[in-house]
């Protein structure tokens, strides 16, 4: 007989709230932002495409208007992986989708029936996470793909040299998603002004301190997320100069030990963030 | 599960576009990565008289470079390329009307040391060449059925392979030259040292290639340099020149960590030119042009200078003698 009092297994759980949390997340009016930051890159790709039907353009010669360009296709994309993607993208979602996992359910006062459901609190957290994962990855890597085939082969480059680079960009943007995601989860269990506690960390103290020199640039993902980057940064203004110049005087951490402060920051951010759900008294404002 | 059609349709549409992309690269990168496919730059016929042995490669269009615009403007400040009459004087080769291209290379001898090779094809008057070479006290003789000609003092020698095309190099490496199509043939048939030239763009008017992880790669390097570039494998450089110079140098690093480092390093090294280019504004034009990209363990800095970057460049130009003067 099925004691119809017993709760679920975790994974089980997880799965459940995964299950609804997608639906739900990917028809919310925070997936009308996400399309208009994952489709802007594709927006621009296209653009480039159109300009290089153009007659002044000679993608042949590596020429436009007559004069010689020193980028070609794969330049550009990976230009635009760092600033779009690396720098924007992936952690302006982790803020926006991370933080409200938990705050979302505050603010609709809809906590309550989750967590008097016969589930661990935990897996709440779990599935409402994994939901994430799947409503960004759904739409970010499908961007980085289109703006790779539409950008590439402008100017002389290359779709089958460069695809291994397009292989590490895709995995490291879904690891860019994964980490921040669970740092911000944790953030949104947290802090009672998540969002705001975020955008500070994403736009105040990352940018800052990666161009620091000491011991503070290893307390941020941007770190050992830049430090695994197959495209050389650009430096475009004076803090990329400066970090330019710092990266180049000090040794970089190896690929394995970027690979592995990653896995720690996402194992210790998530499990503490289940944990924060499973201890928190969430306290229901008027 | 029970999500909904239209989430349904969200996931299969991004699973498809990521298939779709994922599937199409990877036969992309399957058929580029086909030995037949990976040559950009065509070989000249010349390269085969240069030994097996070359770590380094190189090809100039002297023609090119001499009929471009960008000579035409140097020719306005510097009549005269370092060292020109000088060659012509010793050698009869008037290096503006007699070469089309040269090809070079840079073989070790096996004792620390390397020697160098110079093909060059153009149109040469090969009695007065020798007349003139044996007027500076250099002698003549036949070598496997080919003019052979020696400058004693300096064990220099200059040999006429075939009809307008002569070796020029130690009297050693020449005589191998000449050995070289009937002892199993030159340098074209190495692909670790060919295939670099995928790095080099179809249609330069330059091109130096070389490996520095081979046996005796790196021994023309000045000892400090050679320390520094050790996690440098293999290195292609192509340029073309018309109205300014544009190219890129591309460095094969022996591993992408390797790769990285370097990028970060010479990334290094552009941040500090930049913070420095209000004391050298003539350096801006070249630090503009600079882009710096990286794939894997390869590194590439490509460059595009206009002409007036590259007289900004020259030490004789005249308004920086002008600058200059007291």
């Amino acid at each position: 007989m099925v004691d119809a009092n017993a709760r679920p297994a975790f994974g089980r759980a997880a799965l459940r709230v995964f299950d609804l949390g997608l639906g739900q997340m990917l028809w919310s009016r925070r997936t009308v932002f996400m399309a208009l930051i994952a489709g802007g890159p594709v927006l621009i790709a296209a653009l480039l495409r159109a300009l290089a039907s153009l007659p002044t353009f000679d993608a042949g010669a590596g020429q436009i208007g007559g004069r010689a360009v020193s980028l070609d296709g794969p330049d550009i994309f990976g230009l635009m992986i760092w600033t779009f993607y690396l720098r924007f993208t992936v952690p302006v979602l982790g803020v926006f989708y991370g933080t409200a996992l938990i705050a979302d359910e505050v603010e609709d006062r809809t906590i309550t029936y989750l967590f008097t459901r016969p589930v661990a609190r935990g897996a709440v957290l779990a599935g409402k996470y994994l939901a994430y994962l799947a409503c960004t990855a759904v739409v970010v890597l499908p961007s980085v793909t289109i703006v790779y085939f539409l950008v590439v082969p402008l100017l002389g480059g290359s779709i089958g040299r460069n695809f291994p680079a397009l292989l590490v960009d895709l995995g490291l943007i879904g690891a860019g998603l994964a980490v921040y995601g669970a740092v911000f989860a944790l953030v949104g269990a947290w802090f009672r002004r998540s969002l705001l506690t975020g955008l500070v960390f994403v736009f105040g103290w990352e940018p800052l301190v990666v161009v620091l020199p000491g011991y503070m640039k290893y307390l941020s993902v941007a770190y050992y997320l830049q430090g695994l980057a197959p495209h050389a940064m650009p430096q475009g203004d004076a803090l990329s100069v400066i970090q330019a110049l710092l990266t180049s005087v000090q040794t970089p951490l190896a690929t394995w030990v970027n690979l592995a402060a990653l896995a720690l920051i996402w194992t210790v951010a998530l499990a503490a963030a289940m944990r924060a759900v499973e201890r928190r008294e969430f306290v229901l404002g008027q | 599960m029970s999500m909904n059609q239209r989430t349904r349709y969200v996931l299969v549409g991004g699973a498809g576009v990521m298939a779709v992309g994922l599937a199409g690269g990877l036969a992309a990168w399957v058929s580029s990565s086909l030995p037949s496919l990976a040559l950009a730059q065509e070989r000249p016929d010349e390269l085969r008289y240069v030994p097996p042995e070359a770590t380094i490669l190189s090809f100039a269009n002297v023609r090119e470079v001499m009929d471009s615009d960008l000579r035409r403007r140097l020719r306005e400040i510097q009549p005269e390329l370092d060292g020109q009459r000088e060659f012509q004087e010793r050698t009869g080769i008037d290096i503006e009307r007699d070469i089309d291209y040269v090809v070079g290379g840079l073989v070790p001898d096996g004792s620390d040391d390397t020697t160098g090779i110079a093909i060059l094809a153009g149109r040469f008057d090969t009695e007065r060449l020798e007349a003139l070479a044996l007027q500076h006290g250099g002698a003549a003789s036949d070598y496997q059925g080919r003019r052979l000609i020696t400058i004693g003092d300096e064990s220099a020698a200059m040999a006429f392979l075939e009809s307008g095309v002569i070796a020029i190099g130690s009297e050693a490496l020449v005589k191998r030259t000449i050995d070289l199509p009937s002892s199993g043939g030159g340098v074209d048939a190495d692909d670790s040292l060919m295939g670099l030239l995928r790095h080099v763009d179809s249609g330069s008017t330059a091109w130096t290639v070389g490996r520095l992880d081979n046996p005796g790669g790196g021994e023309w390097l000045p000892d400090q340099v050679e320390s520094q570039v050790s996690q440098v494998a293999a290195f292609a450089i192509g340029a073309r020149v018309n109205g300014g110079v544009s190219g890129r140098l591309t460095a094969e690093a022996r591993d992408e960590e390797t790769g990285r480092n370097l990028r970060d390093l010479l990334q290094g090294l552009l941040a500090l030119a930049r913070l420095q280019m209000g004391s050298r504004p003539e350096l801006r034009g070249l630090l503009d042009s600079l882009r710096l990209t990286s794939a894997g363990a390869n590194v590439t800095l490509a460059f595009d200078l206009p002409a007036d970057a590259v007289l900004e460049l020259l030490p004789d130009r005249p308004d920086a003698n002008a600058a200059n003067a007291p």
